[in-house]
């Protein structure tokens, strides 16, 4: 390091106009050629919590420690550091990083302070107001954004909330059977082809048609019906498993997907057990409802990935079940070869 | 920007009439069942409508409602987050009024949709007074009652004894003590937003 402190060019032996620079650097620290302190900017002494006149004559680096660009020990250090960023601290507050800069002035030299990017940490440990910072700083202002974000971050999440919640209403809405609180058709429809994307967990879906109902509404009135109906809803949400899913698809037209589950015997006795379930008389104003129910059974190993294929499949099961008397079940035959695609054919042949 | 407007006249009816009041007013202003969203873009027509329901149904005229939306954003415990960010204006009174200079832009820094009014200050020194004339610009009339009624709170929020005129597109202010009465406390860093105990205004 130089020992001559020529580079900072003085300004003349007695020019020394301290006073100042209060004002114009609150946050400020000089110091002779001995780096002794010589005068210290009012919101410097409320950060070292020692009035002003008590600091006049201290070494500074007993004050303040220099980080960067290089430890600092000696008033020759801190003159080649002359005009550049400096990262400092106090000795009194090691743990918030503060600005710097330092320059030539007299015999000695002036240290500007400011707080650094952690500044709400320096003016909660120090309680400073506005008036401790000069009109030139933009601290205050930084406090400013910071709250105003703070406010209009919240305000932008509380609208993302209350949009997210509506829409999750309106899809829930969207996807329900209001009458039976079961999926409605384009619930299924939506679930149908991510249910059979995935080979490896197959299912089966029953396709379920009610027999006898409209003899219920011609007899006790379409409020009878619509019990009815709730009703079934109820028991086909109580007879399958989590899981498993129910759906209306209108009228008096249901479809219950059992996952993991292509064991015909299984699939059989289940079906039974539905029907019998359903046949349960149901009391309604004015009498007792009795109802059953027909039963097309489609299997998703059956149907590859085709999901319009595996319900017109389950359907036709059904009418099948239908056509064989009421109250029974019938299985879908798995697509023929020949009739699934012509280009498979052109490709056999 | 109408959003934000209709926004504030909705949280002012809420707080300082009620619930039913607001059911009513927004009924007949045809306002969404779930009130403004503010960060969403609403129409002039729809502020109008809200104003003329708010004439009819509170009794107020127009101004008076302006006024009393100034003095709601800047005193209701609700709205503390707000007079912080005013407060951050200047140390007194004088540097507040000096920096409504900026509150057009300051209001943009916080929110670019935000679109405050334009505000331009002239001083003139009396021999036992400070005399400032606000000149007003904005999108909607009521600016300047908007601005009257805010001004009113803050030259209580800091203590300060002023005499404060509106007129046709602007406001002026005699300010006769900076410190007459006590201000509200105010640090950097402020505490977490919690009711305030009751009102200290002078």
């Amino acid at each position: 390091m130089a020992r001559d402190p020529s580079p900072l060019a003085p300004h003349g032996p007695d020019a020394l106009p301290w006073a100042g620079l209060a004002p114009l650097l609150p946050m400020h620290l000089a110091c002779d050629d001995q780096a002794r302190i010589v005068s210290v900017g009012p919101t410097v002494s409320k950060m070292l919590e020692v009035p002003p006149d008590q600091l006049i004559g201290q070494p500074l680096f007993d004050l303040v420690q220099i980080k960067s660009p290089q430890l600092a020990n000696s008033f020759e250090d801190l003159c080649a550091m002359a005009g550049q960023r400096l990262q400092l601290c106090l000795c009194s507050a090691p743990e918030i990083m503060l600005r710097g800069v330092i320059s030539a002035w007299g015999q000695g030299a002036v240290l500007s302070l400011s707080l650094g990017l952690n500044f709400t940490q320096g003016i909660a440990r120090w309680a400073l107001h506005m008036s401790d910072f000069p009109h030139t700083d933009q601290t205050v202002e930084l406090l400013y954004l910071q709250e105003a974000n703070t406010a209009v971050a919240a305000e932008s999440r509380a609208l993302t909330e209350r949009l997210f919640t509506a829409r999750a209403l309106a899809e829930r809405e969207a996807l329900t059977d209001p009458l039976t609180g079961l999926a409605n058709r384009r619930a299924l429809e939506r679930a149908l082809p991510r249910l059979l994307s995935r080979i490896e967990r197959p299912f089966a879906l029953l396709h379920i048609d009610l027999d006898y109902f409209k003899a219920v509404n011609d007899q006790y009135g379409h409020a009878a019906g619509d019990l009815v109906l709730t009703q079934v809803g109820r028991i086909l949400r109580s007879d399958i498993r989590a899981g498993d899913f129910a759906a209306r698809l209108g009228g008096d037209e249901f479809v219950v997907m059992i996952a993991n589950a292509i064991d015909p015997t299984i699939l059989a006795d289940l079906a039974a057990r539905l029907i019998a379930h359903l046949e349960a008389p149901i009391t309604v104003e004015g009498g007792v409802a009795r109802i059953s129910a027909s039963v097309g059974i489609a299997i998703s190993t059956d149907f590859a990935q085709d999901a319009r294929a595996m319900l017109q499949a389950a359907d036709e099961a059904l009418y099948n079940a239908k056509a064989a008397g009421r109250a029974g079940f019938a299985f879908a035959a798995p697509p023929q070869l020949g009739v699934a695609s012509p280009a498979a054919i052109a490709s056999s042949g | 920007m109408q959003g934000f407007v209709n926004r504030a006249f909705q949280q002012y009816v809420q707080d300082m009439h009620g619930a039913a009041a607001w059911e009513e007013i927004r009924v007949i202003a045809g306002a969404p069942l779930d009130g403004f969203e503010p960060m969403l873009p609403s129409d002039a027509q729809s502020t109008r409508y809200l104003l003329d329901a708010m004439t009819g149904h509170l009794g107020h005229s127009e101004d008076a409602l302006w006024e009393e939306l100034g003095l709601y954003l800047v005193t209701h415990p609700r709205m503390e987050g707000l007079r912080r960010l005013l407060r951050f204006g200047g140390r007194d009174f004088v540097e507040f009024i000096w920096s409504l200079a900026d509150l057009h832009d300051r209001g943009q820094l916080a929110l670019r949709l935000l679109d405050l009014p334009k505000i331009n200050i002239r001083c003139m020194d009396g021999p036992n007074q400070m005399r400032f004339d606000l000149d007003i610009t904005w999108m909607m009339e009521g600016g300047v009652f908007l601005i009257y009624g805010a001004l009113q709170a803050m030259a209580d929020d800091y203590g300060a004894l002023a005499v404060i005129r509106p007129s046709q597109g602007c406001i002026t202010i005699e300010l006769h003590d900076l410190g007459f009465g006590p201000a509200r406390s105010f640090a950097l860093i402020g505490q977490p937003p919690c009711p305030r105990r009751g009102h200290d205004g002078a």
